[in-house]
């Protein structure tokens, strides 16, 4: 395919209407790739004329905030005889029934469809806070290795390889390797080890039996941390080799050990970098849909991860007395099944009608998300090209 | 130190087998699931049950496996249990305990275009065994015909085919739906469509009830229409505390009238 | 990185270091931090690998539980009803055939009148429709008691007439009716009410128009519909043994599974009994074990019932052949039209086929052996080119894995065929011809399309453009394109455009480095040689970065066979070999998909069971794919790889 010169010039020919042909031939490029633009800049405005008035509103404070900090409930659609509609909850339903008397029609309800989506939000938090924490410290290491210490040879190509790969595997086979492994398998501590534990340590006080953590958020932050984990490798490499060589060689020239110069020299030039690449690794995590389903992700709670009604801690002492509870019940947030953003919306999508009162939740999800999650990639990308203009070497 | 590890990791062992005991967690059907049990539980709560709900409505199939793993309390069914599950609970040492709350009828919906408004018994059943493959064959326009069922784990799908079927596989040419809403939105917007849905699910906008061998699905007709089936709600053993007082509350009149609200037939009207 | 021991190392060094060199455990720590790094560095490896292990671990098990439920198949007689019930399907499409030919003879007379029957009937809904409110109002007042006053009542009927009345006149009222018709129809609907239960007398006119014609239609046609009926019928002696069969073979394979899964639960008690040390729980485990024995199945007694009627289901098979062989001698050739006429065509020439398949079928029952061991190719053979992903079935369950790939292949041809032209024509044209400006606008909203997670595109393809594709396919001037108007929104077309957008960000951004790549020297050589920009363009350094835009297009290939949240929403989900008969509109048939497949069963079946074990398999297939997929595209950009100048 290599342009070696042929006897033939392969560029004779006549050269009338050249300019013309190339004009034209600019010009179908030109469309071509604007095709793309229009497109997407067409789906955008779509969700946003869709579902910026659910988040938006005309009055103080502007934004929507029972949309945002409410749970998802049913919708319960009550009509009168004159046709007019009252869009309300369960508790609003019956008032609106009494007020009605026999004016009432009517009563549709839409499940997912009322409320807000604040429990989605909650959850998607929660598995990006862990995903990303346990990507950034596996990923980070793995990058200072490839940067730092890695020599050529069979160990890096593999490793290399691995990553590429990694990186190309369908997210469905990581939601059933997260299955597989943190749901069923994955150790825990515990005191009667159950029957699908797969085997089972005792340690004398409590028994380490890889029974799985059960869905959870730990199940599916684990999950989605190794399908971010390419992207955080690969990102904390470039930030880890654009520190020039320079500073390397200074420090080990004035007799720093290979780690004084990477924990002195090299981290605290990248780490501004790496973290705002990690950012994308948090869009990526936030948008993954398939990991979280066997995972995490739940179609409906009514309650936060953190509200339990477990028996307050007794009042009279400190919370230090009670530490170990206190501590308990933090991690407990970890061990429960949450409403994830992309996942709700698939129920939304999926579960309940298109009719003019499911729009509302499903279009404002679908903004507040989108939202989000571009506002998330749109400041990696302008940080990154800030720092790139602060630190030039 | 190794003290303060030693607490943190049975801490963490204490928070890992941490079970928050008022919270039902409740799996199974979609077509009670998406719909009835949400709002059941949402009355329950109002009327003052205190405990918090945790729904999932995959299909009936993923109620004995949730109750047999142990990681639900009340499975929800829109059939009866099967042998082979009964088997695989009492195998797990669960023993379920049936409840049934209400009866459906399986409400056979095509589009609101389409002039056919009732087909014979052996007409459905060719039409979802895909041996009738155009609406010319049963007196409509001419057309190919949509087949619009549930997926395989709903207990819709395996009454259906019970039901209306004489236990054939439907055709291939059949879509398989995650829900009710689903197939009723389908259906709505292709002329071609035909499916089935739950009653509760049949004045969608867009679809028309077809009636079969001349009976049309209503709750005074439970009894006569061919498709109706009672739905059930199972627990591990007798229920006790919270997950006794939800069921009690949807046998009582209170839950009856929820269950007629929301477009299922009581048993007091049933039986 | 080294540790300083080599002799030539100045003395003056090793006193430096000496006071800072402490070993923990005898390791010098820097190896350890150098450990800590390369285990870490070695996770990508490891995770590969334990995706590698759990899905095998779930799903490695699937051959041997699929052999087993392969063999109670075939012990339990499943299978040898299937060999005669599996061709007798066909007489259904021939009869389906008939069926519509039929119909199409009849409405050369009926049409008119069947036409206008449903349009009346149709707008008669309309009009019920819009007078719901009022209607209901009227109706719930009527079954009041005490009933209300008549002047309240009046004022309601007053409002349903009113309302109708409206209705009525807002209608448009097709051409199918003559002017004094529409005036009737326009009066009749405005005097609709609830109280009133018989059809208006138009109405009634139609329906009965259509009953006179469709009933001289079938006289017209009477030998073809007798034919139809016969054809059909003969089947049923036939049916009536196999169903009786296939009853028996059903109540074996049940016993059969249930005895398995007692007897295993049973020895799982007696071990836990043999364990336990209070003799009061072992006693009860014990009792518990005795509980759920069962007699064992005496499979070869029982199968005797089923074999021993080989020889009646023969007689039976060649009187059906004879039957219907007699019957496609006799089908009438006056069918109405021509495409009738064609249909009866077809099945006149269908039937002797049917009727050879069907005796080879009933040959095949001699050599069919009930205890025949299935032997372990033959279920990779069902599970890798199996076409039926029957589960939960009543019958028996088959996971054959050609529908699904069938349809994640034709999904993903059409998504890459869509991607390639657009993704490389915007990296051509932004890598060679835009101005500065120009990237600046198309790099960033190519690259943002990135960051919008999947399953927002499948709720753009139910709720946009799946109703937009409808639309547009039934713009007249279109119709020459084949499969238009399509039927399903959600379909294989629907879902490839979409994927086809998730792809174009990766395609774009790798055929632009590509493009990069190509040595300023090619470039300036071109340009001296006094070719245009256009030529250097497409003869120079789109040839040279060729092995980039491949390994590209191979890369968004694997990207889009492995998207699960779009095909699970927006392909239509249903579980068929795309027919390919009907030629290019094929590809707006539903279909489902490998990823689709894993996504919508996975979460309701029980562990450890088959259907779990396949979709696992499936998961193993998809993993398979995605590192064949990335190998070739690794090995596309070595193979092209330009000489480096």
């Amino acid at each position: 395919m290599s342009p070696v010169p042929t006897t033939e010039n392969p560029f004779a020919g006549d050269n009338s209407g050249i300019q013309k042909r190339e004009t034209i031939a600019r010009w179908a490029l030109r469309v071509g790739s604007y095709i793309v633009v229009i497109i997407t800049v067409a789906i955008m405005l779509h969700i946003f004329i869709k579902g910026a008035p659910v988040t938006f509103q005309s009055k103080w404070p502007f934004v929507n905030t029972q949309f945002l900090t409410e749970l998802p409930a049913t919708l319960h659609v009550i009509e009168d005889k004159q046709g007019n509609h009252y869009e309300t909850d369960v508790n609003g339903a019956d008032a609106i029934k009494k007020k009605l008397g026999d004016n009432f029609r009517a009563e549709k309800t839409i499940s997912y469809s009322g409320g807000g989506i604040l429990g989605p939000i909650v959850g998607t938090a929660l598995l990006v806070i862990v995903s990303v924490g346990v990507a950034l410290f596996l990923g980070v290491a793995c990058a200072i290795y490839l940067s730092e210490y890695a020599k050529h040879g069979k160990f890096l190509e593999l490793v290399r390889l691995a990553i590429l790969n990694l990186a190309g595997v369908p997210s469905v086979v990581f939601g059933l390797f997260g299955l597989g492994a943190f749901v069923l398998t994955a150790p825990v501590f515990v005191d009667v080890p159950a029957d699908r534990s797969v085997f089972a340590i005792p340690l004398g006080f409590t028994t380490l039996s890889f029974e799985g953590w059960d869905t959870c958020v730990l199940s599916g932050g684990f999950t989605l941390a190794f399908v971010i984990l390419p992207v955080i490798i690969t990102a904390s490499e470039q930030c880890l080799q654009a520190v020039p060589q320079g500073f390397r060689e200074t420090s080990m020239a004035l007799g720093a050990t290979r780690w004084q110069t990477i924990r002195y020299s090299v981290l605290p030039f990248a780490t501004p970098g790496i973290l705002t690449s990690s950012i994308l690794g948090i869009a990526r995590a936030a948008g993954e849909t398939a990991p979280i389903m066997f995972t995490a992700a739940l179609a409906f709670k009514d309650k936060l991860p953190w509200q339990k009604d477990l028996p307050p801690l007794p009042a009279d002492a400190s919370i230090f007395a009670h530490w170990d509870q206190s501590v308990s019940r933090f991690l407990g947030i970890f061990t429960e099944s949450v409403q994830a953003l992309p996942y709700h919306i698939y129920t939304l999508a999926a579960k309940i009608p298109q009719n003019e009162y499911a729009e509302r939740a499903q279009y404002g999800s679908v903004f507040v998300f989108l939202v989000l999650v571009a506002s998330l990639a749109a400041s990696s990308v302008l940080l990154r090209k800030r720092l790139r203009a602060k630190y030039r070497w | 130190m190794k003290t303060a590890i030693l607490t943190l990791v049975t801490t963490f062992a204490a928070a890992l087998s941490l079970q928050a005991q008022t919270t039902l967690r409740i799996r199974g059907s979609d077509t009670l699931g998406a719909k009835l049990v949400p709002q059941l539980a949402e009355a329950f709560k109002k009327q003052g049950g205190k405990v918090s709900f945790d729904i999932a409505a995959e299909g009936s199939s993923t109620a004995f496996t949730n109750l047999a793993s142990g990681t639900a309390e009340i499975g929800m069914s829109s059939r009866k249990v099967k042998a082979d599950e009964r088997t695989l609970c009492r195998s797990k040492g669960v023993s379920l305990t049936e409840f049934e709350v209400a009866w459906d009828m399986i409400t056979v919906v095509v589009n609101k275009n389409n002039p056919i408004s009732d087909l014979s018994k052996k007409q459905l059943l060719q039409v979802f065994a895909g041996d009738i493959k155009d609406w010319s064959e049963v007196g409509g326009t001419p057309g190919p015909i949509s087949v619009y069922t549930r997926n395989t784990s709903s207990g819709t799908y395996k009454d259906f085919m019970g039901l209306a079927m004489k236990g054939r596989e439907y055709g291939t040419n059949s879509q398989k739906m995650a829900g009710n809403e689903q197939i009723a939105s389908e259906v709505g917007s292709n002329p071609n469509g035909i499916g089935y849905v739950g009653y509760a699910y049949a004045g969608a906008k867009g679809i028309k009830i077809v009636s079969i061998g001349g009976s049309a699905p209503s709750p005074a007709a439970v009894k006569s229409y061919p498709l109706s089936r009672p739905t059930f709600l199972y627990t591990n053993g007798a229920p006790t505390g919270t997950t006794k007082a939800f069921i009690d509350f949807c046998l009582s009149t209170a839950g009856n009238a929820i269950i007629g609200k929301a477009g299922f037939v009581p048993l007091s009207i049933a039986k | 990185m080294d540790r300083p021991t080599t002799p030539s190392r100045p003395p003056l060094r090793s006193v430096l270091l000496r006071s800072r060199k402490h070993t923990v455990l005898g390791v010098d720590p820097q190896h350890l931090i150098r450990w800590f790094f390369g285990g870490n560095a070695s996770i990508a490896v490891i995770v590969l690998v334990l995706i590698m292990i759990f899905l095998l671990r779930e799903g490695i098990d699937f051959l041997p539980t699929y052999r087993h439920e392969l063999q109670t198949y075939r012990r339990a007689g499943l299978e040898f009803c299937d060999i005669i019930d599996q061709p007798l399907q066909q007489n259904q499409t021939l009869s389906s055939s008939l069926r519509q030919a039929i119909s199409a003879s009849l409405e050369t007379l009926s049409k008119s009148a069947r036409d206008r029957r449903d349009a009346a009937f149709l707008l008669k809904r309309q009009i019920e429709d819009k007078t719901t409110r009022t209607s209901e109002s009227l109706s719930q007042a009527l079954e009041k008691t005490p009933p209300l006053p008549p002047a309240e009542l009046a004022k309601l009927r007053s409002e349903v007439q009113k309302a109708a009345a409206a209705a009525s006149a807002s209608l448009t009222y097709p051409d199918l009716f003559s002017a004094a018709e529409r005036e009737q129809l326009q009066r009749e609907f405005a005097a609709l009410t609830p109280e009133v239960t018989d059809l208006p007398p138009l109405l009634q006119t139609l329906a009965a128009d259509f009953t006179a014609k469709d009933r001289e239609a079938r006289t017209k046609f009477a030998s073809l519909v007798q034919a139809q009926e016969e054809f059909e019928a003969a089947t049923e002696p036939l049916q009536a043994v196999v169903d009786e069969l296939k009853q028996h073979a059903q109540e074996t394979k049940e016993n059969a599974v249930e005895f398995e899964v007692l007897e295993t639960n049973r020895l799982r008690l007696l071990e836990a009994a043999a364990k336990e040390k209070d003799p009061d729980e072992k006693a009860s485990l014990i009792k518990e074990a005795s509980a759920s024995f069962t007699e064992a199945v005496n499979l070869a007694e029982r199968i005797q019932a089923i074999t021993s009627r080989a020889t009646e289901l023969r007689e039976q098979v060649e009187k059906y052949a004879q039957v219907i062989e007699k019957a496609a001698a006799v089908l009438p050739t006056d069918a109405g039209t021509g495409v009738a006429r064609t249909m009866v065509n077809d099945v006149r020439e269908g039937i002797p086929v049917h009727a050879q398949a069907m005796r080879k079928a009933a040959a095949q029952l001699d050599s069919w052996r009930w205890d025949k061991p299935v032997s372990i190719f033959t279920v990779i053979g069902a599970f890798f080119f199996g076409t039926s992903w029957i589960t939960n079935s009543s019958w028996q369950d088959f996971f054959g894995f050609v529908p699904l790939l069938s349809g994640s292949l034709v999904i993903a041809f059409i998504a890459i065929l869509i991607a390639t032209p657009v993704s490389v024509v915007a990296a051509i044209y932004t890598n060679q011809f835009a101005s500065e400006r120009e990237k600046e606008l198309i790099k960033p909203v190519i690259e943002f399309i990135q960051a919008i997670p999947s399953v927002v595109l499948g709720f753009i393809g139910i709720s946009l453009v799946g109703n937009l594709i409808k639309d547009v396919s039934e713009w007249s001037w279109l119709q020459w394109v084949p499969g238009f108007p399509i039927q399903e929104r959600l379909n294989m077309f629907n879902a490839g455009c979409l994927l086809a957008f998730m792809a174009v960000p990766t395609m774009f951004s790798l055929s632009e480095d590509a493009l990069n790549n190509v040595p300023r020297a090619y470039i300036d050589a071109s340009d001296a040689l006094g070719a245009t920009k256009l030529q250097t363009v497409f003869r120079v350094i789109v040839p040279a970065g060729i092995s980039g835009i491949l390994s590209a297009i191979l890369l968004g290939l694997g990207r889009v066979i492995g998207e699960t949240m779009v095909v699970l929403l927006v392909a239509g989900n249903r579980i068929a070999i795309p027919d390919f008969s009907a030629g290019p509109g094929a590809i707006f048939q539903p279909a489902h998909t490998l990823t689709g497949i894993i996504a919508q069963e996975l979460g309701e079946v029980s562990r450890g069971s088959s259907h779990w074990q396949a979709l696992f398999m499936v998961g193993i297939v998809l993993f398979a794919i995605s590192l064949l997929v990335n190998w070739c595209a690794r090995a596309v950009a070595r193979r092209f790889e330009p000489h480096k100048a």
